[in-house]
């Protein structure tokens, strides 16, 4: 539609391949169990009395803790809505989704400083930004139409600056691009506010009236001087004080960021240091000016704000309030909440490789492919009592399964989805679901029945009526209000509401209202090259796939076009190997091993190697480190050494 | 070589330069008998207005060093004059495709509407000074050599330099 | 007046987006995006010339220049590929023996590869009008050159 707010009726290369993947003969249509002969079909009431039993038993036998719920941030509010409600009245707070691999620091370090984990502005504000910093973002192959607001905004002359490791199509588009070296991204930051404190860019007015804790950054930044931050991060010193200036001097600047500053051990630090940034600068709260962590998934943040996280109840109550639990208590008629926070995503498998989980439950996730340390995940996997995997295609993931439920796809159910922007919009089915393939939120609601929770409600439209009341940011969503336009932006706390597509305009989400700055420090990644691993290896996406590709890599258009796992790996060092464009090359890790395609370009700095994660292989290389308060994974560094086939 | 230099600040927007263009281009060379003329005669220099700033700029063809569209040209038709200098066009060797036309910096690659062939400035090849530069009522164009435009400039800024000097206002 | 499919090549992000929702809308895509060095990327579509080489050399006559149009007659083609080695974009192929060309999404109000483009990059015009667009953002830039000795949006510390 050209007229939709976001897109203007463009779209990337898969959502140009969706119906090839919708259609496609792969797609499960029917609900099977793992026998001894291999897959068995059944019905729909005997998988699901199946999965019910099973769940009773681990509930039974080992207490509710024994369950886990890894839901999909590709399934709609509603559906992640009762998918945690399910898991919370079983007693157990072990649910979360895969925005622990992807923003689950934007979550912690935008929440401890604004008061809020989203993005403050929409999408198209960017086309009015002077200036717009892009750090640990490659949006022009991971979300092409952003770089259409981009390129307008330069058109009326803003800046762009871009941090990278890489070379990318969003490099292209800078008017100042800063090749940092992987996971020093904190040291950037700090030597950018070094400047702007030290040459008196700040905003006095900004920092006096809305915020508290400038002075400790001040003490903190004066180690951060651009020689110094220089040798850390490999940039000129006057590339960092080209930047500073050009940020802070702007009237309206956005800091665009996406995995490249999330996906560390350091991961709410990165997040921590690009608030502060914005906040002494007094870049949030207007039009063209805030944070805008891109989201990878088309209903992340949803997912989030249905609750489908280990310690968030439904918008945001922390697990363990009294308040938040008692709240939810009264909505859902029941007595009984458990109040310890539960296993995150990356803390499950662990748990489930040691035998404390018996019952995994996984939608529309292939934690095979999108965990790191695959061959830790598989074991994980093999230890459990039950796996259920409810999906639309056969992954990875579901080959470990013994019962696997036939989802339907986005484009085939209602209901309404959070895109990164916290537009929400409302989605009718367009096709019909394959075989007896069924809605995810049927599903739910009939092992709910199994399960003998009583759930007053029934369709998509109805379980929306008790999230408006269960989130005060959703308490002005209604179906038709939605359906009218092109949905609502969140808060949108009354049915009179208009919505809110800028955050932080008078005061921040925190509890006095003022935004904290909070300084950091920079930290080495977990896992250093060294003379055993020489290579430092990133991880990151590629224009043509999609995330672990189980749907993508069904495309044969796409597949046509990227058909393998590659390496990127710098022409100096591929000749001091003696690697040649196309060798098989033999990658490893302390973790494990893998093979790919070299591929010699100059994107990629000398000691350093790229690896896309949509093909099975990339993940057995990746570290399993934790962020400490978001508990991500650092999928962007490990060490890595490399030997031709 | 010499070429047509603008000074923006003295273009007031008057588009004689389009005429005396179109007028040159003719058949006849003459303006009344140029209007009725077939196929109607075309400029090649474009007197821009931009209504946000109230300010009319001339843009033409600016005979670049390392031109874009001669690089571009599949067939040759554009191609630089190693004597003059000049980018020239031959339009019996256009084929219209127009890529010349889509990465030229300026716009200035136009259209021959009857020939279907693309249409630039040639510096007027017959004339000692091009008919825009002849035309322009304010001087906002000048036929120059860059190092003598640069010249006129720098004269000019050190004229001004020596009055802030008479006055006082430059210590 | 002929139309083409145009680039503004500085916009171009090399998404792909174009080839595959070519290749949707017509089974094979008939726009090609080049990644040069990977530093830049150019899309390459047939340019609807207006004094077609492809036609020229066509001899067969299934390739027409006529009312400002380049018409094909899949049924007079013979497949002699003479019209791949005339065009000198490499934008003719012969596919299933007979050539298959760009026709802008005939039938459609814009051709699916410009509705598509994310960056927008793709934008169908007229050769005549080409230029203009070009030539106000130049003229705009010179202008602000002159014009604005304060570097745009530079902002008084409060």
């Amino acid at each position: 539609m050209p007229e939709h707010p976001v897109n203007e009726g463009s779209l990337c290369p898969k959502g140009n391949t969706t119906l090839e993947v919708l259609n496609h003969p792969d797609r499960l249509k029917f609900p099977l169990r793992k026998t001894e002969n291999g897959w068995e079909r059944i019905e729909w009431e005997a998988a699901l009395d199946l999965a019910a039993a099973k769940m009773k038993g681990s509930l039974e036998k080992s207490g509710p803790d024994s369950l886990a719920f890894l839901g999909s941030a590709k399934c709609s509010n509603e559906e992640n809505y009762i998918f945690q409600k399910i898991a919370r009245l079983l007693g157990t707070n072990n649910v979360d989704n895969c925005a622990r691999l992807c923003h689950a620091s934007t979550l912690t370090g935008l929440g401890k400083t604004l008061g809020t984990g989203a993005m403050t502005n929409p999408i198209s504000d960017l086309a009015s930004s002077e200036c717009i910093f892009v750090i640990g973002s490659n949006f022009a192959e991971n979300h092409p139409p952003v770089s259409r607001q981009v390129l307008r905004a330069k058109e009326k002359g803003a800046f762009v600056i871009v941090a990278d490791p890489r070379i990318t199509p969003t490099s292209w588009l800078a008017d100042l691009a800063l090749r940092l070296k992987p996971g020093t991204d904190i040291a950037l930051l700090n030597g950018m506010m070094h400047v702007i404190v030290s040459e008196g860019l700040w905003d006095r007015r900004f920092v006096r009236e809305r915020t508290r804790g400038f002075s400790e950054l001040e003490q903190n930044l004066q180690r951060y001087d651009p020689e110094t931050v220089s040798r850390i991060t490999g940039i000129p010193s006057a590339d960092i004080i080209k930047a500073a200036r050009a940020y802070a001097r702007a009237g309206t600047a956005a800091i665009v960021y996406s995995m490249g500053i999330t996906q560390h051990s350091s991961g709410t630090d990165n997040v921590t240091a690009c608030a502060d940034l914005a906040l002494i600068c007094g870049h949030i709260g207007e039009k063209g000016t805030g944070i805008l962590p891109l989201r990878g998934q088309n209903n992340v943040q949803g997912a989030c704000d249905m609750g489908a996280l280990a310690e968030f109840y439904p918008g945001y109550g922390k697990v363990g309030d009294p308040e938040a639990a008692g709240r939810l208590q009264t909505l859902w008629r029941t007595d009984e909440l458990s109040e310890h926070p539960g296993k995150t995503a990356t803390e499950m498998v662990e748990a489930a490789g040691k035998g404390k989980i018996k019952t995994l439950y996984v939608i529309g996730e292939d934690p095979v492919n999108s965990h790191p340390d695959s061959s830790q995940v598989k074991k994980a996997l093999e230890n459990l009592d039950f796996l259920i995997v409810q999906d639309i295609f056969m992954t990875d993931t579901a080959e470990y399964a013994d019962l696997i439920l036939p989802a339907a796809a986005f484009a085939e159910k209602e209901g309404s989805f959070t895109s990164t922007e916290r537009r929400v919009q409302w989605v009718e089915p367009a096709l019909l679901p394959p075989g007896e393939a069924r809605a995810d939120l049927e599903i739910l609601f009939g092992l709910a029945e199994k399960l003998g929770l009583d759930f007053p409600c029934r369709g998509a439209g109805e379980v929306l009526e008790e999230i408006s009341v269960a989130v005060p940011a959703y308490g002005g969503m209604e179906k038709e209000r939605m359906k009218k336009g092109f949905g609502l932006v969140w808060p949108c706390p009354g049915p009179a509401h208009p919505g809110t597509p800028i955050l932080h305009t008078e005061s921040f989400k925190t509890p006095d209202g003022f935004a904290r700055i909070i300084p950091v420090e920079h930290r080495s990644p977990a896992e250093t090259p060294g003379p055993e691993y020489p290579f430092l290896l990133t991880t990151g996406r590629t224009v043509l796939h999609y995330n672990a590709g189980s749907m993508s890599r069904r495309s044969k258009s796409l597949l046509k076009k990227e058909p393998e796992l590659y390496v990127e790996i710098n022409p100096a060092d591929a000749r001091t190997m003696e690697i040649r464009d196309g060798n098989k090359l033999f990658l490893e890790t302390r973790r494990g091993k893998t093979e790919a395609t070299a591929r010699l370009t100059e994107r990629v700095g000398q000691g350093v190697l790229f690896m896309p994660f949509h093909f099975p292989g990339t993940n057995a290389l990746t570290a399993g480190s934790l962020d400490r308060e978001a508990k991500i994974p650092e999928f962007k560094v490990s060490a890595c050494r490399i030997r031709r086939y | 070589m010499k070429e047509v230099m603008i000074r923006p600040e003295r273009c007031m927007g008057c588009r004689s330069c389009e005429i005396a263009c179109a007028v040159e281009h003719s058949e006849s060379k003459d303006l009344f008998s140029a209007i009725g003329e077939s196929p109607v005669p075309c400029k090649r220099i474009y007197v821009e207005y931009i209504p946000d700033l109230a300010v009319a700029i001339p843009i033409t063809c600016r005979h670049c060093e390392d031109a874009p569209c001669t690089t571009v040209c599949p067939t040759k038709a554009l191609s630089r004059d190693e004597v003059s200098r000049r980018v020239i066009h031959s339009p019996e060797l256009c084929i219209g495709c127009w890529t010349c036309s889509m990465v030229c910096n300026y716009g200035v690659i136009g259209r021959q509407k009857e020939a279907r062939v693309a249409m630039k400035c040639d510096l007027c090849p017959d004339r000692e000074i091009p008919a825009c530069v002849e035309a322009c009522p304010t001087r906002a164009l000048v036929y120059a050599e860059v190092k003598d435009f640069s010249g006129i400039k720098r004269s000019q800024a050190a004229l001004k330099l020596a009055k802030g000097m008479q006055t006082g206002s430059i210590p | 007046m002929p139309e083409a499919v145009y680039a503004d090549l500085s916009r171009c992000i090399a998404c792909h987006a174009c080839e595959l929702a070519c290749e949707r809308e017509n089974e094979s895509a008939k726009i090609f995006v080049q990644v040069v060095r990977g530093l830049a990327a150019v899309p390459v579509s047939c340019r609807q010339c207006e004094t077609p080489l492809c036609a020229a050399v066509c001899p067969g006559e299934a390739l027409n220049y006529r009312d400002s149009r380049l018409e094909y007659d899949a049924e007079k083609c013979t497949g002699c590929r003479l019209c791949v080695l005339a065009c000198p974009f490499g934008t003719a192929e012969l596919r299933a023996g007979v050539v298959e060309r760009c026709d802008l999404c005939q039938g459609k109000e814009i051709p699916a590869c410009v509705a598509t483009c994310p960056s927008g990059a793709l934008f169908c015009a007229e050769a005549e009008n080409l230029g203009e667009d070009i030539r106000t953002r130049r003229a705009e830039r010179i202008k602000k050159a002159l014009g604005n000795p304060e570097p745009a949006g530079r902002r008084v510390n409060r």
